[in-house]
C-alpha cells in the first residue's frame, strides 16, 4: 500500500475473463477481440469509463457492464487509440480516422471523420476538438457539425501524439518532431524541446500555477519560461493533473505520481507497460497492456477484466470438436470452449504462431521459433533447426496420416514423426534433394487423398510423392505470382492463393497429379497464409483487403467481399464451426 | 606490487641504460645508475627490461596494379597520427591520404602492420569528399554484402584479417591525380618500463619514402616532431624507435565502469625471491623445426627464427638442428658453434614443409641430442618452432607432453609458435610441461624478441606451475604461461557483470596467483583495489577473451563474433565494411552505431545519452518480406527494449538466447498498403542501472518489380546465350531514394549498386523448359537453351525476375 492506493493484485491476474470480450454489433455478427489491449481511459461524468483498446472501444458502465464498439458498429476502426470528453459524447481517435461516440442511452457512433491513424484526440475548453493525424498533422473541428480544417504548421513533426492547453494555448507532441505552440495561428517549434513526443498534459506546479508536462522517449520534462528542463527518465505515454501533481502512465515503469518538479514515485505492483491515464476528481483510470485499471474515487486501484483472445492481430484457427484454437502474431495461442478462452501451454508470452493444427487431442503449433507439440496433458515439445528441421521459422503445419506431420519452414518443408525430422526431398540425378534454398520457404501445404503432396513456397508451388516433384509458377505460366502462401483442395481443383495475385485454381483431370494442370487465374487480391476454405459451394479466401466469397464452380462470377464478417479488414482466416463462420482478422474475430 | 622508486623529472637516460642492460643481459644483481638528471634510482636486480613496445611500427601501404607500370606503391602524401593516452594505453586515429598521380583509375589494397598487442577499433574512408565510417559486421556477412555489390560498386571497402598482426583492404576506385583517404583507428599498448610510460614509435626508415615533413603527429593534443628526438621530449631507444614521455608512473591496474560491469586489468609482477640460477656449463640450444605440410606458411620465418636464435648465443655455446615432418632429421656434424649459423638456416631452408607431424618422434630425436649435449659437457636448451599440431604417430597432448618430460631430462622446452592453425592448448601443454616458455611470434622482430627471451631463460628467476584462482563471478579472459620468468610482462584482464547483489563500496576483486619458485610453493595475490578508471579496459578485455576463443578455432566462432561486435574490437571472424551512403547500410541492413543525441537538456539521469557509441546497435539482419524481425544487441539484462515503429505502434522486444549470440527481438507486420521509401524505428533502451539509450534503425519498404535488360544470342552450335541485367526503374530510385538528384542515368549509376537487388531469374522456353539463370554479378544472370524442337519465328522467352523483398516481374522476349 502507498500513497493510499491498494492494487488488487488478484484481480490483475485475470486477464481472460469469462466474457471473452464478446459483443454483438449492429451488423449481426459476434465479435471475439482482446481488450485487454487498452490504450487510452477517461472516467466518464455519468460515472463508468470509455476505453480505447486495439479491440474496439469499450464502454463501462458504471454498474460494471460492458459495451464494446466496433468497424462493425460504424468506428472507422477498431483500433482505438485515444479518447477526448467525458459526457454524453467523446470523440474517439482510431486507426482509421476519428468519430464521435453518443453515450446516450446505448453507445453509437454518430459521426466520422475518416483519415489515417488519429492517435491524439483533444477537446478545448471552447469545444473546438483537435484531432492529431499520424503523417496530416492537426485538424480542427469547431463545433460536432463543423468541417475540420488543418492547422498550419511551421514545425517538421507530422506524427502528433498528444495535444493539451496551456495557460491559453495549444500544444501539440509530435512523435517525429519537436513540441509545437500554436501562435498566430500557426503551429511554431518549441526551442530546445526533444523531438519523440508521446504524452503532453497541463499540471498544477506546487505554486498553483499550471506548469506543462511533456512525455518524450528521452524522458519527463517541464517547459516553461525557464526552458525544457529534465524531470524524469521515464518514457511517459499518458500524463493527467492529479491533485497538486500529476499522474503519469509510463512504458515501462507502470504508474507514477509526482509533482511538475520531479520527485517521481512508482505505484508498486501496477502492470510496467502503461499507454494512458485518465483523471475526473477523484475516479481515475489507466489503460495498459495487460487492461484496464480503475479507481472508483476510493483510492483502490482494481483491474476490469474485458478479456478476449490473447491478442487481436489473430493469425489462425484451428476448431477440433467443441473447442478452437486460436494463434496470434504477437501473444502465443488460445483454446476458446465455452465461452472463454484459455491460453495454451509452453509457449513464450510474446510467441509469434503462424500455423495451428490438431492430430487427435495434440496440439501443433507452427512459431518463428519451432513447432511446438502440446499434449493434451498440457506438457510440449519444441522442435527446431538443432532438432533437424530444415529451419526453425514454422509457417504451416499438416497432419498426415500414419502420426505423420508434414511442417512448412523459412528452410523447406520436412515430414516430422514425434522427434524424427526427415526433409523433404526431390530424388535427383545426383541423389535427394531437400526442397529448400533461401528462395524456397515453405509457406502452405495440402495432400490429396493419394498422398500427393502439394507445397506452396516462395518461388511456386511444387506437387508430387515418392520424391518426384512437379512445379507451377510465374515462369510456367501457371502462376501469377511464385509466392504461394495458401492452398485448398476440392476433388480435381487445387486452389493456390498467393501473395500479390489473387488466386490460382489448378484443375487435374481425374486427379491425375503426374500431367501438367489446367490453369485459371480467379483474382482475388493478396491472400494470406493458410487463407483458403472451400465449404459450402463456395471458395473462401482470407485476404488483406477482406473476407472474399465466391460460388467454386461458377468461373463467371466475381469475388463477393464480405465486409460485415470481422472487425478487421485484414482477414487472415476462415473456419466454419458448427454452424457458425469464424472469421479472424488483425483486429480481432467475427463470429456470425 | 614492487616498483622502482622513480619521481618526477626522471632523465629519459636512465630508461636508456636499463635499454643497454637489456642488449647485454649482463646486470645480474642489484645496479645503480646514475641518470643525466642526477638523480640516482635503484634498479630492479637481474631484471631484463622488456623489448620497446610500440604503438607505432609503420604506415599503411597501398599496393596498386595499373596495365602501364605494372604493380607499385602509391605516393603517401600525408599522414596524420593522432594519439591520446588513457591508462597504460593510447587511442590512435592513423590519417593517410594516397595520391594517385597516373592518369588511370587503379584498384588498391591497402595492408596496415597493426603492432604487437594492439587491437584494430574502426575504419574510415574518404567517399566523394566525405568521410565514411565503417561498421564492423561478421565477415561472412561483411563478405557477402561486400560481393553482392562488388562488380558495380563505386567506393566498397572491406577491411579483413590477412595473416598475423596484419590486415588488408581493397580499396577501388582510385580515381586519376586524385587522392584517396584511409583513416584507421586503433588502440595500442605504451611502453612500460621503471622510467614510466612512453609512446614509441618507428621512425622513418631513411629510405626517403616517408619524408618526416610529410607526417604530423600528436600525442595527448600536443604536437610531437615525427622521427626527431628530443621534440616533445622524445628519445631515440637503441634499438631504433622514438620514445615519448607519457607518464612519470605505469600504474599497475586499471578499471572501466560499463552498464554490463566493470572490467579490470593488471600487470602482474610476482615477487621473485631467492638467488637467481647461475648457469655453471654453456649451454647447447637444439632447435627442433616442425617442418610439415602446415607450416608452409610460416616456412620463411621459421628459418629465420633459426638465425636469430643462433645470434643470441654466446662464442662458448653450441646449437643444432632437428627438423621434422614424419620423421626427424637432425643436422649433419652434431652440436656446432654459432659461428655456422648459414648452416643451420640453409637446413631448415632444404627441408620444404610437406607431409604430416609426428611431434613425438621429434621430441625423442630431441632427447638424444641433448643427452650427447650433456655427455660433452653442455647444459641441453630447447626451442620448439612450430603449430604443435602432431597428425602422426602419437597425437594425444597428455602423451606428447609425457614424452617431452621424459625425453628431455628435465630440461625446459621453450615453444615458439608458428603457422596458421596452431593447437595452442598442445603448445601451452608442452611448455607448460617442461617449465619453458611459451611465445608467439608473429614478425621478424617478434622471433628476434623471442630469441632473445630463451637465450636468457637460463638465468632468470621463474615461477613454475602457475595457477590463476578467481573469486565467483570474476570471468578472467586472460591464460596465464605455465611458467612465468622474471621481467615477463604478464597482463591478466577480468570483468565482473553489474549484479543487483552488489553494494556500495564493495571491496575490489582479488586474484590469487600460485606456483612453485625454486621448488618451493609460492602464491601472491593481484588485486584491483588500486585500479585507475581508464577507458578501453572493456575493450582490452575483450580482446583477451577473443584471443583465447581463437584459440579454440572455429567451435567458438559464434562467440568469438558477438564478443567483437559487442566491444567493437575487431577479429578474424569480423570485418569493418565501408559502403558509400547512408542509404547503402540502410538497404544492406547494416545498423549504424548508436548516435547519441548532444542536447545535454536531453541527458536525464547525467549519463544516459552520451554512451561511448559502441557497445549497442540495431540490426535486423534477419529482415523478411512479410513479418520483418528486429533485433537489437541491447545487454541482456537491460530492464526493458521498447520499440516505436513509424505507423504508431510500440512493441516491447523481448530477450532471445538464439544461439546466434542473443538479442531483443521483436516482429512486426508491414501494412500491404504501405508506400515505398526508407522508414525509421526509434528504440528505447532501458538498461538495468536505469540509464537510457535511444537509437534508431531504418528499413525499407520496396513494391517495385526489378526491371531485366534481356539479350539472346544464338550461337552456331544451336544453342542460344541468355543474359539479363536488372536496369533501376525511375519509380525504384523514387522510392528509395528519393532525395536523389541528376538525370535518370546519374542516379542509375550512382544507386545502382545500392538498389540493384535481384536475386532470382529464370526463363521459361517456346519449348516447355524451365531455365534457371546463374547469378554471375550484382544484377546480371546468365543463362543457355538448347532447344528440343526448332524455334518458330517470333517465338517468345518470358523471363521472370524475382528481387530481394520477393517482387516479381515477368518479361516477354522475342527470340532474334
Amino acid at each position: 500500500v502507498k500513497h493510499g492506493f491498494v492494487l488488487l493484485a488478484a484481480l490483475a491476474l485475470a486477464a481472460i475473463g469469462p466474457r471473452a470480450g464478446a459483443d454483438e454489433p449492429r451488423s449481426g455478427a459476434r465479435v471475439l477481440t482482446d481488450l485487454d489491449d487498452a490504450r487510452a481511459c477517461r472516467p466518464l461524468a455519468a460515472g463508468g469509463f470509455a476505453v480505447a483498446t486495439g479491440g474496439g472501444l469499450a464502454i463501462v458502465s458504471k454498474d460494471g457492464a460492458v459495451k464494446t464498439l466496433t468497424s462493425l458498429d460504424g468506428l472507422p476502426d477498431t483500433r482505438v487509440h485515444a479518447i477526448a470528453g467525458e459526457g454524453d459524447a467523446v470523440w474517439v481517435g482510431t486507426e482509421a480516422g476519428a468519430a464521435i461516440v453518443s453515450l446516450r442511452e446505448t453507445p453509437k457512433v454518430t459521426r466520422v471523420i475518416p483519415s489515417g491513424p488519429v492517435h491524439a484526440v483533444h477537446v478545448s475548453p471552447s469545444g473546438a476538438a483537435y484531432l492529431g493525424a499520424w503523417g496530416a498533422g492537426v485538424l480542427r473541428v469547431a463545433s460536432p457539425e463543423a468541417r475540420p480544417e488543418t492547422l498550419a504548421s511551421g514545425v517538421r513533426g507530422t506524427r502528433a501524439t498528444a495535444i493539451a492547453d496551456h495557460e491559453g494555448a495549444l500544444y501539440v507532441a509530435y512523435a517525429d518532431g519537436p513540441l509545437a505552440k500554436l501562435e498566430g495561428g500557426s503551429l511554431r517549434a518549441v526551442t530546445g524541446s526533444p523531438t519523440h513526443g508521446q504524452a503532453l498534459a497541463s499540471v498544477p506546479g506546487e505554486d498553483g500555477a499550471p506548469r506543462l508536462v511533456l512525455g518524450d522517449l528521452e524522458g519527463l520534462f517541464r517547459v516553461g519560461a525557464e526552458g525544457v528542463v529534465p524531470i524524469g527518465s521515464v518514457d511517459a505515454r499518458g500524463i493527467a493533473p492529479w491533485g497538486a501533481g500529476m499522474l503519469i502512465g509510463t512504458y515501462g515503469a507502470g504508474i507514477v505520481t509526482g509533482s511538475a518538479r520531479g520527485a517521481l514515485r512508482s505505484l508498486s505492483g501496477a502492470p510496467p507497460f502503461v499507454r494512458g491515464v485518465g483523471v475526473r476528481g477523484a475516479v481515475r483510470c489507466a489503460a495498459t497492456t495487460q487492461g484496464l485499471l480503475v479507481d472508483r474515487g476510493d483510492g483502490t486501484l482494481e483491474k476490469i477484466a474485458l478479456g478476449g483472445p490473447p491478442s487481436n492481430d489473430v493469425t489462425a484457427l484451428a476448431p477440433n470438436g467443441g473447442r478452437i484454437a486460436v494463434g496470434t502474431f504477437d501473444a502465443g495461442a488460445a483454446i476458446f470452449e465455452r465461452g472463454s478462452f484459455s491460453r495454451v501451454a509452453g509457449l513464450e508470452p510474446n510467441e509469434s504462431v503462424s500455423a495451428i493444427a490438431w492430430q487427435g487431442a495434440r496440439l501443433l503449433l507452427g512459431t518463428a521459433h519451432g513447432l511446438v507439440r502440446v499434449e493434451p496433458d498440457g506438457t510440449a515439445r519444441r522442435l527446431r533447426a538443432q532438432d533437424g528441421l530444415p529451419n526453425s521459422f514454422v509457417r504451416a503445419v499438416l497432419v498426415l496420416a500414419n502420426d505423420r506431420v508434414l511442417v512448412g519452414t523459412d528452410g523447406g518443408p520436412a515430414i516430422v514423426e514425434r522427434d524424427r525430422v526427415t526433409p523433404l526431398a526431390a530424388i535427383e540425378k545426383t541423389g535427394p534433394q531437400p526442397l529448400a534454398s533461401p528462395m524456397h520457404a515453405t509457406w502452405s501445404l495440402a495432400a490429396a487423398d493419394d498422398g500427393t503432396l502439394f507445397v506452396g513456397t516462395t518461388a511456386g508451388l511444387y506437387w508430387g510423392k515418392d520424391g518426384r516433384y512437379e512445379r507451377a509458377s510465374l515462369a510456367s505460366g501457371e502462376l501469377l505470382d511464385d509466392w504461394v502462401t495458401a492452398l485448398a483442395i476440392d476433388g480435381d481443383d487445387v486452389y493456390a492463393g498467393t501473395y500479390a495475385h489473387g488466386v490460382t485454381r489448378l484443375r487435374f483431370a481425374q486427379r491425375r497429379y503426374d500431367a501438367r494442370p489446367a490453369a485459371k487465374q480467379l483474382g482475388g487480391g493478396h491472400v494470406n497464409p493458410d487463407g483458403l476454405l472451400v465449404a459450402n459451394g463456395r471458395l473462401h479466401a482470407a485476404t488483406m483487403e477482406g473476407l472474399l466469397v465466391r460460388p467454386k464452380d461458377d468461373d463467371a462470377a466475381p469475388w463477393t467481399t464480405k465486409r460485415d464478417a470481422s472487425p478487421g479488414r485484414d482477414v487472415t482466416a476462415v473456419r466454419f464451426v458448427g454452424g457458425e463462420m469464424w472469421v479472424a482478422s488483425r483486429r480481432g474475430i467475427g463470429v456470425r | 606490487m614492487k616498483r622502482v622508486h622513480t619521481r618526477l623529472g626522471l632523465a629519459f637516460a636512465v630508461l636508456l641504460a636499463i635499454g643497454c642492460g637489456t642488449r647485454t643481459g649482463q646486470q645480474a644483481k642489484p645496479a645503480t645508475v646514475r641518470g643525466a638528471a642526477h638523480e640516482t634510482v635503484t634498479l630492479r636486480s637481474a631484471t631484463l627490461e622488456q623489448p620497446v613496445r610500440t604503438a607505432f611500427v609503420g604506415e599503411g601501404s597501398l599496393e596498386v596494379r595499373s596495365e602501364k607500370v605494372g604493380k607499385s606503391r602509391l605516393w603517401l602524401q600525408k599522414l596524420a597520427i593522432e594519439a591520446q593516452s588513457t591508462g597504460d594505453v593510447v587511442e590512435m586515429t592513423i590519417d593517410h591520404v594516397f595520391e594517385n598521380r597516373s592518369d588511370e583509375q587503379l584498384e588498391g589494397t591497402f595492408r596496415f602492420p597493426l603492432p604487437e598487442g594492439a587491437m584494430l577499433v574502426g575504419l574510415a574512408m574518404e567517399i566523394e569528399d566525405k568521410l565514411m565510417e565503417g561498421e564492423l559486421v561478421e565477415s561472412e556477412k561483411a563478405r557477402k554484402v561486400y560481393e553482392q555489390i562488388l562488380d558495380e560498386m563505386r567506393d566498397p571497402a572491406l577491411l579483413e584479417w590477412e595473416s598475423g598482426q596484419t590486415f588488408k583492404l581493397r580499396v577501388f576506385p582510385i580515381e586519376a591525380k586524385k587522392s584517396k583517404r584511409v583513416v584507421l583507428r586503433l588502440v595500442a599498448p605504451l611502453h612500460r618500463s621503471d622510467a614510466g610510460l612512453f609512446f614509441a614509435y618507428r621512425a622513418p626508415a631513411g629510405d626517403g619514402a616517408l619524408s618526416p615533413e610529410r607526417v604530423t603527429l600528436t600525442i595527448d593534443k600536443r604536437p610531437v616532431s615525427f622521427g626527431v628526438a628530443a621534440s616533445g621530449g622524445a628519445v631515440r631507444a637503441p634499438t631504433g624507435e622514438m620514445l615519448v614521455k607519457i607518464a612519470d608512473e605505469a600504474h599497475d591496474a586499471y578499471v572501466e565502469q560499463t552498464k554490463s560491469g566493470r572490467y579490470y586489468v593488471a600487470h602482474v609482477a610476482p615477487s621473485f625471491d631467492g638467488p637467481a640460477p647461475r648457469p655453471d656449463k654453456p649451454q647447447a640450444m637444439i632447435v627442433l623445426c616442425d617442418r610439415s605440410r602446415s607450416m608452409l606458411e610460416a616456412r620463411a620465418l621459421e628459418a629465420k627464427t633459426v638465425g636469430l636464435l643462433v645470434d643470441e648465443l654466446g662464442p662458448s655455446d653450441r646449437f643444432t638442428v632437428i627438423t621434422g615432418d614424419v620423421r626427424a632429421r637432425s643436422l649433419p656434424g652434431g652440436l656446432r658453434p654459432p659461428a655456422d649459423k648459414a648452416a643451420a638456416t640453409a637446413f631448415v631452408d632444404a627441408t620444404e614443409p610437406d607431409g604430416a607431424s609426428d611431434l613425438g618422434a621429434l621430441l625423442a630425436a630431441a632427447g638424444q641430442a641433448g643427452d650427447e649435449a650433456r655427455a660433452k659437457g653442455f647444459e641441453p636448451v630447447f626451442v620448439y618452432l612450430g603449430d604443435a599440431t602432431a597428425t602422426w604417430g602419437e597425437t594425444r597432448s597428455p602423451e606428447l607432453e609425457s614424452i617431452a618430460r621424459r625425453s628431455l631430462g628435465g630440461a625446459p622446452l621453450h615453444v615458439l609458435v608458428l603457422g596458421k592453425s596452431p593447437d595452442d592448448a598442445s603448445a601451452r601443454g608442452l611448455a607448460a610441461a617442461t617449465h619453458g616458455r611459451l611465445l608467439r611470434p608473429k614478425t621478424e622482430d617478434d622471433a628476434r624478441r623471442a630469441a632473445q627471451k630463451i637465450a636468457r631463460a637460463r638465468t632468470a628467476r621463474r615461477i613454475e606451475d602457475v595457477r590463476l584462482e578467481a573469486p565467483e563471478g570474476l570471468e578472467v579472459a586472460s591464460e596465464l604461461p605455465g611458467t612465468i620468468y622474471e621481467g615477463d610482462d604478464v597482463t591478466v584482464t577480468a570483468f565482473r557483470p553489474a549484479s543487483k547483489d552488489e553494494r556500495p563500496g564493495e571491496a575490489a576483486p582479488e586474484l590469487r596467483l600460485t606456483g612453485s619458485l625454486s621448488g618451493k610453493a609460492v602464491a601472491q595475490k593481484i588485486g584491483f583495489a588500486s585500479a585507475l578508471p581508464a577507458r578501453d579496459v572493456a575493450r582490452r578485455w575483450a580482446k583477451a577473451r577473443i584471443e583465447k576463443l581463437e584459440r579454440e578455432g572455429d567451435a567458438k566462432k559464434e562467440e568469438i563474433v558477438k564478443t567483437s561486435l559487442e566491444h567493437g574490437v575487431m577479429s578474424r571472424y569480423t570485418s569493418f565494411l565501408v559502403l558509400e551512403s547512408e542509404e547503402a547500410y540502410a538497404r544492406f541492413q547494416i545498423a549504424r552505431k548508436a548516435k547519441h543525441d548532444a542536447n545535454g537538456d536531453a541527458r536525464v539521469t547525467g549519463r544516459d545519452l552520451d554512451g561511448d557509441g559502441r557497445g549497442a546497435s540495431v540490426s535486423p539482419d534477419h529482415l523478411q518480406p512479410g513479418d520483418p524481425e528486429v533485433r537489437i544487441p541491447a545487454p541482456a539484462d537491460a530492464q526493458s527494449v521498447v520499440v516505436v515503429f513509424p505507423f504508431g505502434e510500440t512493441k516491447t522486444a523481448t530477450y532471445e538466447d538464439d544461439g546466434r549470440g542473443g538479442a531483443w527481438v521483436v516482429r512486426f507486420l508491414v501494412d500491404a498498403h504501405t508506400p515505398d521509401g526508407t522508414y525509421e524505428i526509434v528504440v528505447r533502451i532501458t538498461h538495468r542501472d536505469g540509464h537510457v539509450e535511444i537509437q534508431k534503425l531504418a528499413y525499407v519498404v520496396d513494391t517495385q518489380k526489378p526491371n531485366l535488360d534481356v539479350s539472346i544470342r544464338a550461337r552456331s552450335d544451336g544453342r542460344y546465350e541468355i543474359s539479363a541485367k536488372q536496369r533501376l526503374s525511375a519509380e525504384e530510385i523514387a522510392a528509395q531514394a528519393p532525395s536523389a538528384e541528376g538525370s535518370l542515368e546519374e542516379r542509375r549509376r550512382r544507386y545502382a549498386h545500392v538498389l540493384t537487388d535481384a536475386k532470382r531469374a529464370e526463363v521459361r522456353t517456346p519449348d516447355g523448359q524451365t531455365i534457371a539463370l546463374t547469378h554471375v554479378r550484382l544484377g546480371e544472370f546468365v543463362g543457355t537453351w538448347t532447344p528440343t524442337e526448332p524455334v518458330a519465328r517470333g517465338a517468345k522467352l518470358r523471363v521472370v525476375a524475382v528481387d530481394r523483398a520477393l517482387n516479381e516481374n515477368a518479361i516477354d522476349v522475342v527470340i532474334p
